[in-house]
């Protein structure tokens, strides 16, 4: 009970709750209590119950990044026979009930998420239409945890949590420019990364203009020509390669290439 | 699939080539509409989803193929006009929804409503979504970051949320959006401060949950 209160001054302090809550985007439902969980250390997926076989790996990779994403390179060294062992969240239990993983406009993004207060062997649970719901869940999920520098340990504030989200809008998208200046690989993978923590949907990718045309055409070898450089490129494979990355964040990308007129770097 | 092509470019293109085309009886701006509804004719043959940016709607829109989606930039009010002539439209109004505008704040990004003056239920659902525009005139990978982060997160709350869930003044959520960005760079995203236009550097010492 003291830690409780304890992490109640400390988020009081920074005022920066609004109504006791602090997800972004909001969720279109929520409930909550005023408990605390602590992940455990070896803090697991598990999906019994799930038509989705998950062939892709795109569950697996994104419970990954979500582990990633909670610790941010902080050292867990809790000690967790100090915990209530009623108090361990063991990981995350998720249902997925379509095995259909392609990414198409429309694709069903809800979920539910649900987080006990205490018991033994206790999961969290997501429950969804399409993996891609579940990547959302984990977002969710991963705005929910926090690293207390006194245990040491990942806490989950103010359980048992219940959330029902969906999205207001299919497309919910972001433009770059690679054609005004060569953006780096590394640089686009960061920004679908970033996307999927406000869970931003689509990569609208400007990939040619009339300053440069960095990208290989296949059937025309000449056209990226027009790119400002030899290195500023993109071959063919590695737009590919942005596309599956993307993709298996639930992210789609809707490439666009300009007509004559925008068309000087190669025309 | 989709395709998504920048048609208005065409017309500029074809002024340099207006001596060929008054042999075939075309003055440029027919030619860029032929080019157009040639390009959409194509494009659907090979079972694309076309989208125009809007000029294509705004100088020619009843020759449109119906199966197109209008993506708006010019400014406000035009989705209105796409979603009552029966087509799908994509917001992103330039003076709410464009990154490389540096002097539009968070606010105006959270409080840009897609469906402003669309109350047809219908009509609505012709409206499928936004999208914040980051165009690299002026950005580079050094600065690209904070130039998307924070504001891209107070449109895709406007995106995402149910509309009774959205703030109907911004400031109830500054508080909210600014655990977000302290969030963002925890995780190495490069997010700027709320505090100030886009991308703008601390004004002073103090926690992040503050600026």
């Amino acid at each position: 009970m003291g830690k409780i209160v304890k992490s109640f001054c400390f988020l009081v302090f920074f005022g920066v709750l609004v109504e006791g809550l602090n997800i972004w985007p909001m969720p279109n439902s929520v409930n909550h209590g005023h408990q605390i969980m602590y992940l455990s250390n070896d803090f697991a997926l598990k999906s019994d119950g799930s038509k989705y076989n998950d062939a892709s790996g795109i569950l697996k990779d994104a419970f990954s990044r979500l582990l990633d994403v909670i610790e941010v390179d902080h050292v867990i060294d809790s000690n967790f026979s100090h915990f209530d062992p009623m108090a361990i969240l063991h990981g995350i239990h998720v249902i997925v009930w379509s095995q259909n993983d392609e990414l198409q406009y429309g694709v069903d993004e809800s979920y539910k998420l649900s987080i006990p207060s205490h018991g033994t062997q206790v999961y969290a649970h997501i429950e969804a239409q399409t993996v891609y719901g579940v990547l959302h869940g984990l977002q969710t999920f991963s705005q929910l945890c926090r690293f207390n520098l006194t245990n040491r340990a990942i806490e989950v504030h103010q359980v048992p949590w219940y959330i029902i989200d969906q999205p207001r809008f299919f497309y919910r998208g972001l433009l770059i420019d690679t054609s005004r200046h060569y953006l780096p690989l590394p640089i686009i993978k960061n920004v679908i990364d970033s996307m999927t923590y406000a869970k931003l949907n689509v990569l609208h990718w400007h990939i040619v203009d009339t300053q440069s045309f960095p990208l290989e055409i296949p059937s025309f070898p000449k056209l990226w020509n027009g790119a400002y450089s030899i290195s500023e490129r993109y071959t063919m494979a590695d737009a590919a390669e942005i596309v599956s990355y993307a993709q298996r964040r639930g992210i789609s990308v809707l490439a666009e290439i300009d007509v004559p007129g925008h068309a000087l770097s190669w025309y | 699939m989709i395709g998504h092509a920048s048609e208005k470019e065409g017309f500029y293109f074809l002024k340099a080539k207006s001596d060929e085309l008054r042999q075939h009886g075309l003055d440029t701006s027919g030619a860029y509409q032929y080019f157009v509804l040639r390009a959409q004719k194509i494009a659907l043959s090979h079972g694309y989803e076309i989208i125009n940016w809007e000029e294509t709607f705004n100088d020619f829109g009843s020759k449109l193929s119906r199966k197109t989606v209008v993506h708006n930039w010019l400014g406000g009010g035009v989705a209105e006009k796409v979603v009552a002539a029966g087509l799908r439209c994509i917001v992103s109004n330039q003076d709410k929804w464009y990154l490389d505008h540096l002097d539009a704040p968070w606010e105006g990004f959270y409080m840009n409503e897609p469906l402003t003056n669309i109350t047809n239920h219908q009509q609505q659902k012709l409206i499928l979504g936004g999208e914040v525009c980051m165009w690299g005139e002026h950005i580079d990978a050094s600065d690209i970051e904070q130039t998307i982060w924070p504001r891209a997160a107070a449109a895709a709350e406007r995106l995402w949320s149910a509309y009774d869930n959205l703030a109907k003044d911004p400031s109830q959520v500054f508080g909210r959006l600014a655990h977000f960005r302290c969030l963002l760079n925890q995780r190495g995203v490069a997010a700027a401060p709320l505090v100030g236009p886009g991308r703008v550097a601390p004004e002073e010492p103090g926690s992040c949950y503050k600026q």
